[in-house]
C-alpha cells in the first residue's frame, strides 16, 4: 500500500525549511540607517490638487501625440547600464501612501523628488521609488544603479496590467553650455558607452512633459525594449526610461507610448 | 502591536521603531527568505522594508494595519530583490542552507526532493511567489493575501492556482523518480 501523495503537505514541510531568526546584523543595520533616515512629512500633495494636475497634464500628452514628429536616424545607446554582478548599492525605499481600509479601491499617489525637482503621479500605493543617493556626475551615463537615478518599480502599469521600470535622473546643464550642446554630447557619449549594443529604432519623436518639450527616442538593448524621454527644465537636463521587465509574460504595445502617459503624469516644481 | 509603540514611533522615537522591528522582524524575515530563498537578500529586503515603514509611518492612519503594511512593503521589497538577481545575473543563486533543517521527523524531504522544489519555486514569478507563501507558509487566506497585496480575489486565486499547480508538478515527477517510473 502506498500513501496517495499529498503535495500540499509536502510543500508546507518544505516552505517550514529554513531560518526564522533575523539576524542580529541586519537589525544593527536597520537601527543605524534609522539615523540617516528621516521620517516623511506630508509632502503628498493633496487629492484635489493631484487630481487637477493629472488631468492638465492628460490634456498636455494628448496634444504631444498629434505632434509627434519623425526625426533622424542616430547613433545612440542610451541604455541602462548593467554591471553584472553588482552588488545592490543600499537604497531607501519610498514608498506611497500606507493602505487605508481593505475595501477601498485603489488610490494613486504622488511621488515628489526634491532633488530632482518633480513629481510622478503613481496609480496605486503598490508602487516603489528607489532613490540612490549620490549625483549623476558629469560627462557621464547612467544605470539603474547608478548615483541620483530614481528607480521606479511597477506590478502593473497605467495602461495594461505587466510590468515595467521607470527611471530618471537629471544633472545640472554647465553655465557655458546650452541644453543642445548637453544633448548632442550626452548623445556622443551614449555612443562610446554602448555603441552598437544598445540599437537605436528611429526615429526620434517630439513630446512634452509639463507643457515642455521632450525628445523620444527608442531603442533595444539586449532584446529589452526601452524609450527614453529628455528635457530641460530650471537649468537641469533630465532623461527618463521606460524598460520592459525581462522575464514579463507580457509586452507593451509600445514602449514609447508607455513613456508618454508617464510623462503625462509628471509635474515639473519650479526650483529657483 | 502595543498602540502606544506604534504612536511613538509615528512621532519620531527611534528605540519605539527598533522595540518594532525587534518585535516583528523575526516573522518578516522567515517570510523574506521563503519568497527570495536567500538568507542575505532576504535581509536587505527586510531592512528595505522597515526603512520604508520607519520613513512613511506618520501617514499609517489605522494602527490596527500595521502588520498588513509591513507585509505589503516587505513583498514589493522582495520583487526587487528579484528583478535585480534575474536581471544581473545569468544563472541561480546557490542557496545557503547553512540555518536550515528539517522540522517534522515524519516529513524528512529527500535531497533531491528539495532540489526539485527549489528548481521549480525559482521559476516562478516573485508574484506567485508571494501568494504561495502567504498562502501555504503564513496561512493567510485568499482575502487576507488579496487585502494585504492590494489585489483582487480572482488574481490571488489565479496566481495560487498556477504556482501550486507549477510546484505539485515538481513534487509528482519527483514522485515518480522515486518510485521508478511507476507513479
Amino acid at each position: 500500500m502506498t500513501r496517495p501523495l499529498d503535495a500540499d503537505r509536502v510543500l508546507e514541510d518544505w516552505l517550514a525549511e529554513g531560518p526564522s531568526r533575523l539576524p542580529d546584523r541586519a537589525i544593527d543595520g536597520i537601527v543605524r540607517q534609522l539615523q540617516d533616515t528621516p521620517q516623511r512629512g506630508s509632502r503628498w500633495i493633496p487629492r484635489r490638487d493631484r487630481m487637477n494636475r493629472l488631468f492638465l497634464s492628460v490634456g498636455g500628452a494628448a496634444a504631444a501625440l498629434l505632434v509627434a514628429v519623425v526625426g533622424f536616424v542616430h547613433l545612440y545607446g542610451g541604455g541602462p547600464a548593467p554591471v553584472p554582478g553588482e552588488s545592490p548599492t543600499p537604497v531607501t525605499i519610498d514608498s506611497p501612501e500606507p493602505s487605508p481600509e481593505p475595501s477601498e479601491a485603489p488610490e494613486p499617489v504622488t511621488f515628489t523628488s526634491e532633488r530632482h525637482g518633480y513629481s510622478i503621479l503613481l496609480p496605486d500605493d503598490g508602487w516603489i521609488v528607489i532613490e540612490r543617493p549620490g549625483e549623476w556626475a558629469p560627462d557621464t551615463m547612467f544605470g539603474q544603479e547608478s548615483p541620483g537615478v530614481d528607480y521606479i518599480l511597477a506590478p502593473g502599469g497605467p495602461i495594461g496590467d505587466y510590468r515595467h521600470e521607470l527611471f530618471l535622473n537629471s544633472q545640472p546643464i554647465p553655465e557655458e553650455s546650452t541644453y543642445e550642446d548637453w544633448l548632442a554630447d550626452y548623445d556622443l557619449r551614449g555612443g562610446r558607452t554602448f555603441g552598437y549594443e544598445c540599437r537605436l529604432q528611429p526615429p526620434y519623436a517630439a513630446g512634452t512633459v509639463d507643457g515642455r518639450p521632450v525628445r523620444l527616442s527608442n531603442f533595444v538593448c539586449g532584446g529589452q525594449r526601452w524609450a527614453e524621454a529628455m528635457w530641460e527644465h530650471a537649468g537641469r537636463a533630465y532623461s527618463l526610461r521606460f524598460g520592459e521587465i525581462f522575464d514579463s509574460p507580457i509586452r507593451a504595445e509600445s514602449p514609447q507610448a508607455e513613456l508618454e502617459v508617464w510623462l503625462s503624469r509628471i509635474t515639473l516644481e519650479d526650483q529657483e | 502591536m502595543d498602540p502606544n509603540l506604534i504612536d511613538r514611533a509615528r512621532r519620531g522615537d527611534k528605540e519605539a521603531f527598533t522595540a518594532l522591528v525587534l518585535g516583528l522582524g523575526d516573522r518578516l524575515y522567515s517570510v523574506a527568505y521563503r519568497i527570495l530563498r536567500d538568507a542575505g537578500r532576504a535581509e536587505d529586503a527586510v531592512q528595505q522594508a522597515f526603512l520604508t515603514a520607519w520613513r512613511e509611518l506618520p501617514r499609517l492612519r489605522d494602527d490596527s494595519r500595521l502588520e498588513a503594511w509591513l507585509h505589503k512593503l516587505l513583498v514589493h521589497a522582495c520583487y526587487a530583490e528579484i528583478r535585480q538577481t534575474r536581471r544581473w545575473q545569468s544563472g541561480l543563486r546557490l542557496v545557503t542552507n547553512e540555518d536550515s533543517g528539517p522540522t517534522t521527523d515524519d516529513a524528512q524531504l529527500s535531497v533531491a526532493r528539495r532540489d526539485e522544489l527549489e528548481r521549480a519555486f525559482h521559476r516562478l514569478s516573485g508574484e506567485q511567489r508571494a501568494v504561495l507563501v502567504l498562502y501555504h507558509y503564513l496561512g493567510f487566506s485568499g482575502a487576507e493575501i488579496a487585502d494585504v497585496l492590494g489585489l483582487s480575489p480572482g488574481t490571488v486565486r489565479s496566481r495560487l492556482h498556477h504556482a501550486r499547480q507549477h510546484m505539485r508538478a515538481a513534487i509528482e515527477a519527483d514522485s515518480r523518480i522515486a518510485t521508478g517510473g511507476l507513479a
